[in-house]
């Protein structure tokens, strides 16, 4: 009994060491300001949230919807997450705010797998506690148990970083170091890089689309019943891409998200009532929006969620003074740039 | 199933906790189903070639032993008819023990050694045969030779046959010695591995460490300075890059090598089973032959029971002996044992691998032998020419430098593409550097962490060479001290190991033989 106890206590130890290095040794990623310091919002302070992958960072700025209507929101958001990983990361969203709708972005149904890392990214900077292992033990996942481990212990997969550490690694990913994030997850760009097929990429109507795997489409499955059992809206996004979209995914999920009771909005069969012009309104070639695409598209949606959903303007609203402020750093932001409103 | 893998630690944990929890008499059956879930999982059906090894020398054993009870009483025979009859006996007996032997060792040549007679038969026929691509059963070249002499030792009366073929196959296939040996005898792996152990947490617990300890120098050494000796291997540098190279690869394959025996010691002592020793401290030898004796030392003891000895009485080399007896010199002393020292290394080299690299790897040990031998009487004149003391320090570091020196040159050969390609990249130490040590995929910070734990190494190593049991020391020391050196090795391994995303960590250089 005496060695059992011995055993338990250094495998103790071990954990703990392992739970202390963690934040230590991996990375500090864009998703350490947006992850983390959407837990610096004041509670009961958020009306939407938009879960989803690079283009809801790039392309949608909730200052901006703010601006327009006053309705708050939140870009928790990270790079080339699938539906699967969504799922998560809005059942860990929802830990610390309330909103009355959710807006998932789609993006890789139909196409990417998700890298190692990009999981990683997104998983890390949240604590571990049962969300987290609910997560890891995702049969979506088809985690082995290293690869669990690594979940559990971000140390385990970021280990030969050893080398690169330094003072500033101590602190960095604390979320008391993690500023308050004024831009609200979006990712402010003002490179332009034009689209070379964004007059034609939603033209072939002969086209036939297909999920890659089911995994995708049932985690949306899920994402809606939780938020259903919340009382919570749920929106299915398709953001503006030239290069991941086409007519037979917007047609295929129409036809899906009716099945399926879901509601749907396709900004790529909207671009003219939205204004998105494919040679200014890019950073990158038709990929991802830039803050000039981000601009149209906010208000757009500013507008939508003011007619679809019952929210509130909270523009008076002295709780919300942070936000007031935030539209005044946000408009200097875009002053700076030259960006026009 | 690859050592460094999850499911391989949790297969010998599992199996290990499962091992004591069962009653006695069966605990045997729990090792032989780890072997079968170890070999099955990574060898799917190819795992029938070991069967069919386990197949054949099970009843090659009860032929021989059934052969040796039906023995006729020789007593009441004249003296011809004894002849005779002993002959025919003898010759039964041996017809078991070769038609046994060719079997496996077909079996070995088919898959292994296909291609290299396709090509020899090809260049000296002018033949056009298409080569073959098979694939190798894990371990065949380890439990080849533990058939072989599984056989070989029933027919020379060393032990009778197993009657119990499962037991058998428990032995042949004990799954820790499956990817890099040690190459065991059945009458000491048996009585450790059939006879129930109880459990003892000491011994447990130091079993673990032997383990972390192996990975260790897998993870953290081996693969490391990998990536120096692949890359300038694999290119056209010159200077001291190749130097360093040249050391490095002795320093991989030494820790890798003897890394993976330290996890088989440590796997195999969690059940309470001793497998035999490998390594024995090389790199302190003082000459080629010592070298041999302790690296791969059950290679080295396999070749010498089953081909030097039984070759060293053949009735070729009792002529050779009887012919050069009158002489008194050092060829003829050299003469009684060339042709077997020959036959060994040759089979040494050829079961390296399946190309003439390799014969030539094996003759080149061969030759520093043989000069050994000849050279001698010139070196011992030498030293007492210039009275040097050969019991001192300073002359016993000279025999390990010189030695160490002939084993990395060997070992170039050994990592070379090809025999002339070993000289030509040697060749380049003398062309001007064309990059820099920290252009070669290290970091200052790799060197640092490398040289550190060669440190350790040579310190532990030292100890061991004076009869220090390192893992009993630290038993002796109190629990907080203890607790610290577990958890600097256990952090060791995990932060520096080159494992994980990214990293291609379970491939072992003698898991491919």
């Amino acid at each position: 009994m005496k060695n059992v106890i011995k055993v338990i206590i250094f495998l103790l130890i071990m954990c703990i060491i392992m739970y202390i290095l963690s934040p230590i040794f991996r990375p500090h990623w864009n998703t350490d300001v947006i992850i983390q310091g959407y837990t610096k919002e004041k509670s009961n302070s958020i009306d939407v949230l938009f879960v989803g992958d690079s283009d809801i960072y790039a392309g949608i700025s909730p200052v901006e919807i703010y601006k327009n209507s006053g309705i708050t929101s939140f870009d928790y958001a990270s790079a080339a997450a699938t539906n699967l990983l969504m799922y998560h990361m809005m059942k860990r969203a929802l830990t610390y705010q309330t909103p009355k709708v959710v807006v998932m972005d789609l993006s890789s149904i139909f196409g990417y797998k998700e890298g190692e890392t990009n999981t990683h990214r997104a998983m890390d900077p949240t604590p571990l506690d049962k969300l987290k292992l609910e997560f890891v033990n995702d049969s979506g996942y088809h985690f082995d148990i290293g690869n669990k481990l690594t979940y559990i212990f971000p140390y385990l997969r970021f280990h030969d970083r050893w080398d690169e550490i330094s003072s500033n690694d101590f602190t960095k990913n604390r979320t008391k170091n993690i500023e308050y994030n004024s831009l609200k997850g979006f990712e402010f760009n003002t490179e332009v890089e034009a689209s070379t097929n964004g007059d034609t990429y939603m033209e072939n109507k002969d086209e036939t689309a297909d999920f890659i795997e089911k995994a995708l489409p049932n985690a949306i499955l899920k994402a809606k019943a939780y938020c259903d059992s919340h009382n919570i809206k749920f929106l299915l996004l398709a953001m503006p891409d030239t290069s991941a979209w086409s007519y037979a995914k917007y047609e295929k999920m129409t036809s899906w998200a009716k099945e399926n009771n879901i509601d749907y909005l396709d900004t790529n069969v909207l671009l003219d009532e939205i204004g998105i012009d494919y040679n200014t309104d890019s950073k990158d070639g038709g990929m991802h929006l830039n803050v000039y695409g981000a601009t149209k598209l906010s208000k757009y949606l500013s507008n939508y969620l003011s007619t679809h959903y019952e929210l509130e303007d909270h523009r008076n609203d002295s709780y919300y003074n942070n936000w007031n402020e935030d539209v005044e750093s946000y408009n200097q932001l875009l002053e700076d740039n030259n960006v026009s409103d | 199933m690859d050592f460094v893998s999850v499911n391989f630690i949790l297969l010998f944990l599992v199996s290990s906790i499962i091992y004591y929890l069962f009653p006695k008499k069966f605990k045997w059956i729990v090792l032989l189903i780890a072997n079968i879930i170890f070999y099955i999982s990574g060898n799917g059906f190819i795992s029938l070639f070991l069967l069919g090894s386990i197949i054949t020398i099970y009843i090659g054993g009860r032929v021989l032993d059934k052969l040796e009870s039906n023995k006729p009483s020789f007593k009441d025979m004249d003296i011809d008819t004894k002849k005779v009859a002993k002959k025919k006996f003898k010759n039964k007996k041996k017809l078991v023990l070769l038609l046994t032997i060719f079997a496996n060792l077909g079996i070995l040549v088919v898959l292994k050694y296909d291609n290299f007679l396709i090509s020899i038969f090809n260049s000296i026929f002018n033949f056009n045969v298409p080569y073959k691509n098979f694939i190798l059963p894990l371990g065949i070249s380890y439990y080849t030779l533990e058939a072989i002499s599984y056989i070989a030792d029933i027919y020379n009366g060393k032990y009778k046959g197993e009657k119990n073929i499962f037991k058998l196959a428990l032995y042949l296939s004990f799954f820790p010695l499956m990817v890099e040996g040690p190459i065991s005898r059945y009458d000491e792996l048996s009585v450790s591995l059939y006879e129930p152990h109880e459990y003892d947490f000491t011994k447990y617990k130091d079993a673990i460490i032997l383990i972390i300890w192996g990975y260790l120098k897998k993870l953290v050494i081996a693969d490391r300075v990998g990536i120096l000796v692949d890359n300038v291997f694999n290119n056209n540098y010159g200077g001291i890059v190749v130097i360093l190279a040249m050391v490095l690869y002795v320093v991989q394959i030494y820790t890798e090598f003897s890394g993976c025996m330290d996890i088989v010691t440590g796997v195999s002592e969690l059940f309470g089973i001793k497998v035999p020793r490998n390594f024995n401290h090389p790199f302190f030898s003082k000459s080629i032959d010592e070298f041999w004796r302790r690296w791969h030392i059950t290679l080295g003891a396999w070749l010498r029971d089953y081909i030097f000895y039984p070759l060293s009485i053949s009735n070729l080399n009792m002529k050779i002996i009887t012919k050069v007896s009158k002489y008194n010199n050092v060829f003829s002393k050299l003469l009684t044992t060339a042709y077997p020292l020959l036959i060994v290394w040759l089979t040494m080299g050829i079961w390296h691998g399946a190309s003439f690299k390799y014969i030539l790897y094996g003759l080149y040990y061969y030759v520093l032998m043989v000069l050994g031998i000849l050279l001698k009487p010139i070196g011992t004149k030498i030293i007492e020419y210039c009275k040097f003391k050969t019991n001192v320090f300073s002359y016993k570091l000279f025999q390990m430098f010189r030695t160490t020196l002939l084993v990395t040159i060997g070992m170039t050969l050994f990592r070379s593409k090809t025999f002339i390609g070993a000289f030509k990249f040697m060749g380049n130490i003398f062309n001007t550097s064309t990059k820099s040590i920290f252009d070669m995929g290290l970091s200052g910070k790799d060197y640092a962490l490398v040289a550190i734990m060669l440190v350790v190494i040579f310190i532990i190593s030292l100890l061991g060479e004076l009869g220090i049991d390192v893992r009993k020391k630290i038993d002796e020391q109190n629990i907080i001290f203890r607790y610290v050196i577990y958890l600097v090795l256990v952090f060791s391994l995990l932060t520096f190991g080159l494992y994980g995303y990214g990293y291609d960590a379970s491939s072992f250089i003698y898991g491919g033989f």
